[in-house]
């Protein structure tokens, strides 16, 4: 499956939904005159590579005005949110985003979907988890964080420090 | 390992003003990041190693016997395990569909085991088969693409017979990224990439040799911890080689 982008609206905002890996085949649409909020759901972004993330920057870079809201982020676009300067367009916010959880117990991987101001809250340059485990697995399981709990979020409080200053 | 080891140069010395000749050389530190890695190598042209502390024996063994590493580097870094569901052997050519590449290694690292580097040893994989396709300068002839894994370490690598590979552009790339940032890297270069793929190569493992021998072949190889976090690794000192080429 290739790129694609196909529109659709949320909360009465333009939204454009990400489908398929970003790479040298990606060709993402030209837009004359983007609206000043819009939302990018990257639920079936498959896969980013370097000239995917080139296409990336440049592309939300022609877009200086419009403030991104970025919701159902996959872990390969959180790594180079956190990885590449300049991922994330300056005026941005990222409102969900899968956070991986292994069960030792299942011996099974779980992408769990953390939304910003619910399960992560950031508070003072400080990111603190809220999420209730039983609801994971089920069961008597005890899965865990497959992450490195203060590097996997740290694109949001850096984003918030930016903010700051 | 010996401090007295004839091909290490410690960075210490280097800072205090050491003024020998850094050819053959080991320079080892145990706080070399990984941009003053790069620069290292590229304003010590021909240096031949760079290593951080953590890898030294690893790093000493591969100058011991680069032959050995050139053939196998896999068994040249790691012990091999004999389970087959840690080792992943691919040929592919410059005409092959980059997808059904792709698919092959995704399926091979759907295992729990490398659940943690899984996606970072996609994204590599990705990012050797588009380049070495790319340059290849003869349909006919086979690439090699290899995973090597054990319980603490994964090895890949990818192999050609063509030599093509520069890798004083390769460092002047990540040099580049690490100085201007990702971002004012692409702004400021029109190619398709704009060194982005180096800079992720060298940044999601703790290792990364390359060796070009000019019109015969190009060898990239690529190492990091099997259980160690994205997250974590990325912040990780790295050893970066550059194997010269031997005169045949």
């Amino acid at each position: 499956m290739s790129f694609q982008v196909n529109n659709s609206e949320i909360d009465g905002k333009p939204c454009f939904l990400f489908c398929g890996p970003i790479d040298e085949e990606a060709q993402f649409p030209s837009v004359d005159g983007m609206a000043a909020q819009v939302v990018v759901d990257l639920k079936e972004v498959s896969s980013i590579n370097s000239v995917g993330i080139r296409a990336w920057i440049m592309w939300f870079s022609e877009f200086q005005d419009t403030h991104f809201t970025f919701v159902n982020c996959p872990k390969a676009l959180v790594m180079q949110m956190n990885m590449v300067e300049g991922f994330l367009p300056p005026k941005s916010e990222v409102q969900s985003l899968e956070v991986p959880f292994y069960c030792e117990d299942c011996d099974e991987e779980k992408e769990v979907l953390f939304h910003v101001g619910q399960e992560i809250q950031v508070e003072n340059g400080q990111v603190k988890l809220n999420y209730d485990k039983s609801k994971i697995c089920g069961g008597d399981c005890d899965p865990e964080l497959d992450v490195s709990e203060v590097k996997f979020f740290r694109f949001l409080t850096q984003k918030s420090t930016d903010q700051a200053a | 390992m010996s401090e007295d080891h004839k091909n290490v140069v410690y960075l210490k010395d280097i800072v205090k003003g050491f003024t020998g000749s850094l050819k053959d050389k080991i320079v080892v530190g145990s706080d070399i990041k990984p941009e003053e890695a790069v620069n290292l190598a590229v304003s010590h042209t021909p240096i031949q190693v760079v290593a951080n502390g953590f890898d030294e024996l690893r790093v000493v063994k591969i100058k011991d016997d680069v032959d050995h590493f050139l053939e196998n580097p896999g068994e040249s870094l790691i012990e091999i395990t004999e389970d087959i569901s840690m080792r992943f052997q691919q040929k592919f050519f410059g005409h092959s569909n980059k997808n059904d590449f792709l698919t092959q290694v995704k399926q091979f690292l759907s295992s729990g085991k490398f659940r943690r580097v899984r996606d970072d040893l996609y994204l590599i994989s990705d990012e050797l088969f588009t380049n070495f396709a790319k340059s290849a300068t003869d349909n006919n002839k086979s690439m090699s693409f290899g995973i090597d894994a054990n319980d603490d370490t994964v090895v890949l690598y990818c192999r050609d017979h063509f030599g093509t590979l520069n890798p004083n552009d390769m460092l002047a790339n990540m040099q580049r990224c690490f100085d201007q940032g990702v971002k004012n890297a692409i702004k400021k270069d029109e190619n398709s990439g704009a060194g982005i793929g180096s800079y992720l190569i060298y940044t999601l493992g703790v290792g990364l040799a390359i060796t070009v021998s000019p019109g015969k072949g190009s060898l990239v190889v690529v190492w990091m911890p099997r259980t160690a976090h994205h997250e974590d690794r990325i912040d990780m000192n790295k050893s970066l080689i550059i194997i010269e080429a031997k005169e045949s």
